[in-house]
């Protein structure tokens, strides 16, 4: 009897072709829309980045960090000195601002892997406050004022309205970039390990999985993006201050909860997630803190009642498959086992 | 050359000594039985041997190599692999794709060759029939047969085996016994903990005993169950 390994979900080449149909249409985007609609779309793509970058870390590598905003205000600080301070092109500063998060990440990860669990969380948390009050120290970045993005940067992007489209596909492209990323993590035997890992680290490690590198991996990637996105976020802001870069609220909470309530585990549910997320806050943006009341409030519900957010329980009431990373024997028979 | 040598191996929780300068000898192609009480110290012996626990003192060997400090992970791509006692599937994945985390990661393969592997020992194991199930659905002696299969997807030097028979029916364990015969007989080297000795003495040609973290007897199996401390201590037949 011989068998074969079916990687495709159900309507595989369907699910590609509109796929790429609705990025063609959003890189189409600046041909439609003004440049509020572009600036707030460009702000999804940069949650969207940081959601699936959270949930290949927590969802998937067993990572539980709350201190994520120290990548992104590292990033953005890195790209406002390299591209503000030395001059350096945006294209070129915007993976450097990445590397720059990523080479702190690293002795970030040696140290705090060690810690399990709640330990490591909270641990993560303090390295991002550590950050934000050294950068608060740091006057060649403006201390706790801040600092602008000078204006001859903005320019060397275009006008006002070739700047938005220019920074949208930037966004757009490293949403992709990140998507693509964890995406053929997941179908790879890296991906493999990752989830024998987090469902048995012991297991793992006697079936020969080498549970610390691969997670130092995960971790590095995740920071170089999320590090990027950083970057792009503050370079639609044209500002960046210690407060607004670590801020845990922005980029960690929201982010929680744009993965928890679309699928965490699931490479769809950021997708579904920040979707929701934006459209709540469009909606309860006149209440004041009733918005992040009701957030929390909503998250943990999912968390209790469909632990596998909204995506968990599309795929479970339907088999939808996005992303498909999961593996199939087929029978040669045709058959399923 | 010896597949495994343990050298006087300790361990201890606090003050109770739960391996006690256990010393043996393995020679490439032996299958050797464990036998011993309840909380012997069967199931430490193996975690010390795949470096799940460390040594207090002593050392291991692994074909004439000293990796009393190795990694579990590095011991695993040297060629050890153990069944768990408690089962320890990956709930959230399927049981081909539990598997396929052996033949790739044990055994340092590329995919495609990792995959005939693992459909390979999917067929020996006879869990073909689940390959699609989530490990969470399986029960206590289906998640058994998935330890040994997710073992023999690494195709071990030294397999470690940690009561898997229990509970099977006689059919069952005829088939299981001349599942392990086959393995044996491939030239894997194998420890094998079992409390159904009829099944054991059918595969392995040395029995080892432990009582208390030590060793009482060891030796050819008719020769050591037939001692009279091994039947005081084991079979709790008054000497
Ligand atoms: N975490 C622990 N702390 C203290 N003692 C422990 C711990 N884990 C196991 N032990 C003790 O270590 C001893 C050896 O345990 P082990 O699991 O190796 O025994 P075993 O021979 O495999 O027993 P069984 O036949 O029940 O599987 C037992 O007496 C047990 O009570
Ligand atoms: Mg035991």
């Amino acid at each position: 009897m011989g068998a074969t390994i079916s990687r495709s979900g159900p309507h595989g080449p369907k699910i590609a072709l509109a796929g790429a149909a609705v990025v063609l249409i959003l890189a189409a985007l600046p041909a439609f829309a003004d440049r509020a609609t572009l600036r707030l779309a460009t702000e999804m793509a940069g949650y969207l980045t940081l959601a699936v970058m959270w949930n290949l870390l927590a969802g998937y590598a067993g990572v539980m960090s709350i201190g994520q905003q120290v990548f992104v205000g590292l990033g953005g600080y890195a790209f406002f000195v390299v591209a503000g301070l030395w001059g350096v092109p945006v294209f070129a500063a915007l993976p450097l601002a990445g590397a720059f998060a990523a080479f702190i990440a690293l002795p970030i990860a040696l140290i705090l892997f060690r810690l399990n669990g709640a330990y490591f969380a909270v641990a993560t948390w303090v390295v991002a406050e550590i950050a934000a009050l050294v950068i608060a120290q740091t006057y060649a970045v403006g201390g706790g004022a801040g600092m602008s993005l000078p204006t001859q940067v903005a320019k060397s992007l275009g006008n006002n309205d070739q700047r938005s489209a220019l920074i949208w596909w930037l966004a757009l492209a490293l949403c992709c970039i990140a998507a693509g990323l964890a995406y053929l993590w997941m179908r790879s035997p890296r991906g493999l390990a990752l989830m024998a890992m987090r469902d048995d680290e012991i297991a793992a490690a006697g079936l020969g999985v080498s549970t610390t590198r691969n997670r130092i991996m995960v971790y590095l990637i995740a920071t170089f993006i999320t590090g990027i996105a950083g970057a792009i976020l503050f370079l639609v802001k044209l500002r960046i201050s210690p407060s607004a870069a670590f801020d845990v609220n922005e980029w960690t909470a929201s982010i929680i909860f744009i993965v928890v309530i679309g699928g965490l585990g699931y490479l769809e549910g950021p997708l579904l997630g920040v979707l929701l997320f934006f459209a709540l806050r469009a909606l309860l943006a006149g209440f004041g803190p009733w918005y992040l009341i009701a957030l929390g409030a909503l998250a943990i519900a999912t968390m209790l009642f469909a632990p596998g957010g909204l995506w968990g329980l599309i795929h479970r009431r339907f088999g939808w498959e996005i992303f498909p990373v999961r593996r199939r024997v087929i029978l040669t028979n045709g058959e399923t086992p | 050359m010896d597949v495994l040598r343990l050298d006087e191996v300790s361990f201890a929780y606090g003050a109770l000594c739960v391996t006690n300068k256990i010393s043996l000898t393995l020679p490439k192609g032996q299958a050797l039985g464990v036998i011993g009480p309840n909380g012997a110290g069967k199931s430490t012996l193996l975690d010390l041997i795949t470096g799940t626990k460390r040594v207090a003192s002593g050392r291991v060997y692994f074909m004439g190599q000293d990796i009393t400090a190795a990694s579990p992970q590095a011991r695993s791509d040297m060629g050890i692999a153990r069944s768990f006692q408690i089962p320890r599937p990956f709930l959230g994945m399927t049981v081909y794709e539990n598997v396929l985390v052996g033949a790739t990661h044990g055994g340092r393969r590329a995919e495609a060759p990792a995959q005939r592997v693992a459909l390979r020992v999917l067929e020996q194991t006879g869990l073909m029939a689940r390959a699609n199930e989530p490990a969470s659905k399986l029960r206590l002696l289906d998640r058994k047969r998935l330890e040994l299969a997710r073992a023999l997807a690494t195709e071990p030097k030294l397999l470690l085996l940690d009561e898997v028979a229990g509970g099977l029916s006689d059919m069952e364990c005829q088939s299981f016994i001349a599942l392990l015969k086959e393995i044996r007989d491939g030239g894997t080297t194998m420890i094998w903990i079992e409390h159904i000795v009829h099944a054991l003495i059918a595969v392995v040609s040395q029995l080892f005993v432990l009582d208390q973290g030590a060793r009482i007897a060891q030796g050819q199996p008719t020769q050591v169950l037939a001692d009279p401390e091994v039947r005081r201590v084991y079979l709790g037949i008054p000497a």
